[in-house]
């Protein structure tokens, strides 16, 4: 109450000072307060706002409070806007505005000096008076000014429609308690600011859809500062149907909280869409531009974000015949058949009306069957919004059905089936058509042409359908896979191949194995490895003169056994043995026969076993030689 | 409390067993399995539309049949009969019946109504002033078609049997040896022959689908959808389909190939 009194006083007081002279009329100077009673340490705030025609600027506002407040400020903002009207002199405007924030420390009631601007030279003080009761604090929340009667100049700012909101300006306001919010200005809240002093959010109701099912979009501009909309870009929709729900002109901005600011938000339009296909759909972004005294008049472009909606179709499982992806909804049928009896070659009017919540079909199944052609529909609705802004209303199709044949014929039923988005289940509007008598008219009936029409008709012969399924047995032709022929083509010749390989190791190992058996070198391993178990030394010498004519036999291919003794050293030398072997040869197998016929009896032998034993390890170390 | 908890779960139990069998009520009343019979009476009553409807039901839901792709065939044509077309009719009726004869290849009815469907289009052609189009299949189709897949595959296992057989009489001695010879070279040019053609024709099978246009004539593409200047493919003909690319599928038809929207032909169901 006060507050309007306040305001009638000022406007009175306006009026009052408007006729009383030019100086004042190109010259205003008004301060405000934002609230006259507040809490120890709630903040509030002043405002003066000087209007001036003419070239001086108004600047260095001045606020003497009294010593019982923390003052910060001021903030400052200066306009300038060129007038003309029609073909009359230009004329310039200017505005200056400038705002303190005040913190009272201690209670009681105070008178605030208006503050005074400087213009042209000249110190003007504000008209106004500014008075203000601080109280006890309660310990609620301390807000900082309500702005409730800042810039009650009007015509300046808000171009968010209509006239001027008080609110429009909330420049540095700190965010509201949620508690203290209106429940839809919590759900327009944000943790933090996308861009600073205005951004544009855009919102959808749902993020997952159906295909054809109502998807409600609402574009939302949220602000900080006196702003103008100087530009706006709707999103490009490209995958979706959109209709206008024609709410948002009826919606003011609402105050809610934007990271640590308090911000209006205003619902810019809201429309809705409609998916047109399956999958990750976008919407594209809103763009706007504005411009705003605050920011010096320089223009802001904004950008929304970009609303994905994941669209999927309505499940296959129970889904009915006839049903066309994009019939979502909830619909009820209705028709009329006029006259119910005619004659061949004559028409009936047959009336659907298609009723319902969302997006209406545009076409109709109609039960097409021989003798009765529907000629095309002539199609009516009246759309509109409905209660949460559900897109719906009526659709009727008026059709002209022309029978050829004679009798009580069966229109038969119009079948919609839609999904049910709200019951999450497919639905069924049906409506039957009735019967119609047909009779024999004037012309003639299409018996008595059916001649004819057999003659023009390619189709004449076909054959009769079959009511019934005969036997039938699906072949699987799935052919041989490849593995199994790879193995069938690659087997035969490989398995050949494998078994002829075979056959020659197999050869090739026993014609090995024989020829071992008569080669020298081996056998004179053999023979050393025999001399071994011999106890005898003449048996002993013996086998040691075998394995060393073997040894020469490997090494020269010489049968040593066969040559005189004295010859054998030249042989072998010319055989390429090296001397030193040649030798050796000659003296071991001289050494052999000589212990092999020594005359020594068995019993007085122990000088013969150590003669062998030397004889042994020259023997083993010549055959190593020689076969090497 | 013990008490109350088994009577608890008793109703819940209730409940959810006549949720079950209130879902399957409702599963039956939109999926009924008897789609033929109901087609094929409306079919027989003249309720052509119904029937197309029931027809079409049955080629998604159940093992296809020679029998029900013939009566979807005959319901496309009893529209067009009755002045009722609509664009594609005729195609549709024409991949109905192609469906039925690769089931069954013998059935005469069907092959009849194939030959009515092709005379029909070239006639309509023809009225327009268009020409006829005429496509021939490419040799390697012609050649690769002789036999299918495990055919070629059983000769390719022949040819590897006489190449071995060559490898074992060779080595044996008189004529024998001179059987052998002969037997490698020609069991090396079965193998060398019917390999690939066993490899084209499961390449047929498996990457190749047959398919009907089913608009009144198509224009092929190439890949990134530009027009290639060749003659339309006519409604009804069939083509050979490949690859899909997004809205389009890769055909040949005759010996042509190129690009065409995936709906505008009808891919056919044979198993």
């Amino acid at each position: 109450m006060r507050r309007r009194l306040w305001m009638l006083l000022l406007c009175l007081v306006a009026l009052v000072m408007a006729p009383r002279s030019a100086e004042a009329q190109r010259r205003t100077v008004v301060a405000v307060i934002t609230s006259d009673v507040v809490e120890v340490g709630e903040s509030f705030q002043i405002e003066v706002r000087a209007e001036v025609e003419g070239d001086a600027m108004p600047n260095d506002a001045q606020l003497r409070a009294p010593s019982a407040f923390q003052v910060s400020g001021p903030t400052t903002s200066a306009s300038g806007l060129k007038l003309q009207f029609g073909s009359g002199p230009m004329q310039m405007k200017r505005t200056f505005t400038a705002r303190w924030l005040l913190e009272p420390t201690k209670q009681g009631r105070f008178e605030i000096p208006a503050p005074t601007v400087m213009i042209g030279g000249e110190r003007v003080k504000a008209s106004g008076r500014l008075s203000v009761t601080v109280v006890a604090g309660t310990g609620r929340k301390k807000k900082s000014s309500r702005g409730s009667r800042l810039s009650p100049f009007g015509g300046f700012g808000n171009f968010f429609g209509g006239p001027r909101s008080p609110l429009d300006d909330i420049w540095q306001d700190e965010a509201d308690d949620p508690a203290d919010l209106v429940p839809r200005a919590r759900e327009l809240m944000l943790p933090k600011e996308p861009q600073q002093y205005v951004f544009l959010r855009m919102l959808a109701d749902k993020e997952r859809a159906v295909v054809g099912e109502q998807v409600t979009l609402s574009y939302y501009v949220y602000y900080r500062a006196d702003m103008k909309l100087t530009d706006q870009r709707e999103p490009p929709l490209t995958q979706f149907l959109r209709m206008e729900t024609e709410t948002a002109a009826r919606t003011e901005a609402i105050i809610t909280s934007v990271g640590r600011w308090r911000y209006h938000a205003k619902l810019l339009d809201r429309v809705a869409v409609f998916p047109l296909r399956a999958g990750e759909l976008r919407t594209g972004t809103l763009t706007a531009k504005f411009t705003s005294n605050r920011l010096g008049g320089g223009e802001l472009a904004r950008e929304s974000n970009d609303v994905v909606v994941q669209v999927r179709e309505p499940p296959k499982q129970g889904r009915p015949l006839g049903y066309r992806i994009g019939d979502v909804g909830r619909f009820t049928m209705a028709a009329e058949v006029k006259p119910r009896a005619t004659t061949v070659g004559d028409t009936v009017s047959v009336r659907i009306r298609v009723k319902g919540q969302g997006l209406l079909p545009n076409e109709l199944k109609i039960p097409e069957r021989t003798g009765v052609e529907w000629l095309p529909p002539d199609k009516r609705d009246e759309i509109s919004v409905g209660r949460g802004d559900r897109i719906g209303g009526y659709r009727l199709f008026g059709y002209a059905v022309r029978f050829k044949e004679v009798g009580d014929i069966q229109l038969g039923t119009v079948e919609l089936p839609y999904w049910d988005e709200r019951k999450k289940a497919y639905r069924v509007a049906k409506v039957d058509l009735g019967t119609v008598l047909v009779q024999k008219g004037s012309e003639p009936a299409a018996e008595e042409t059916g001649e004819d029409d057999a003659r023009d008709d390619p189709f004449a012969a076909l054959a009769k359908p079959r009511m019934t399924l005969s036997a039938y047995q699906a072949h699987r032709d799935e052919g041989l896979s490849p593995t199994t022929l790879w193995s069938l083509v690659a087997l035969p010749p490989l398995g050949v191949a494998a078994a002829q390989l075979t056959l020659g190791m197999a050869r090739g190992l026993n014609r090995r194995r024989r020829e071992r058996k008569g080669d020298p070198a081996t056998l004179a391993r053999r023979a050393l490895a025999d001399a071994k178990g011999k106890k005898d030394p003449k048996d002993t010498a013996a086998v040691y003169e075998r394995a060393v004519h073997l040894a020469v036999e490997a090494a020269t291919a010489i049968k040593s056994r066969g040559v005189m003794r004295d010859e054998v050293e030249a042989k072998l030398l010319e055989k390429g043995l090296e001397a030193e072997h040649a030798r050796e040869v000659v003296d071991v197998l001289a050494r052999c026969s000589a212990l092999r016929f020594d005359p020594t009896p068995d019993e007085e032998a122990s000088d013969l076993h150590k003669e062998a034993s030397d004889l042994g390890r020259r023997v083993r170390k010549l055959v190593k030689a020689l076969l090497d | 409390m013990a008490v109350r908890k088994p009577w608890l779960s008793l109703c819940v139990l209730v409940a959810c067993i006549t949720a079950s069998i209130c879902a399957r009520a409702a599963d039956r009343e939109f999926d009924t399995p008897d789609h033929f019979t109901k087609g094929a009476d409306a079919l027989a009553d003249g309720r052509y539309d119904e029937a197309i409807g029931h027809l079409e039901a049955y080629a998604d839901r159940m093992p296809s049949h020679p029998d029900a792709s013939f009566n979807r065939g005959l319901a496309y044509l009893t529209r067009v009969r009755n002045g009722a077309e609509r664009s594609g009719d005729l195609g549709r009726a024409a991949a109905a019946f192609e469906e039925a004869l690769v089931m069954r290849p013998d059935d005469v009815d069907v092959a009849h109504s194939l030959e009515l469907v092709h005379g029909e289009v070239a006639r309509r052609r023809a009225r327009r002033g268009e020409d006829a189009v005429l496509a021939r299949p490419s040799l390697d189709r012609v050649v690769v078609g002789l036999a299918n897949e495990q055919s070629w595959g059983i000769a390719a296992v022949i040819g590897s049997l006489l190449l071995a057989c060559g490898l074992v009489l060779r080595k044996l001695a008189g004529s024998a040896h001179l059987a052998g010879v002969l037997m490698i070279p020609a069991g090396a040019l079965v193998l060398a022959v019917t390999i690939p053609l066993y490899l084209g024709a499961r390449y047929l099978r498996i990457e190749r689908k047959p398919g009907v246009v089913v608009v009144r004539e198509v224009h092929m593409t190439d890949e990134s959808g530009a027009a290639m200047g060749l003659d339309p493919v006519p409604e009804a003909a069939k083509l050979e389909l490949g690859e899909r690319r997004g809205r389009l599928i890769h055909v040949r038809y005759g010996t042509v190939e190129g690009w065409i929207a995936t709906d505008t032909v009808r891919v056919l169901r044979t198993h």
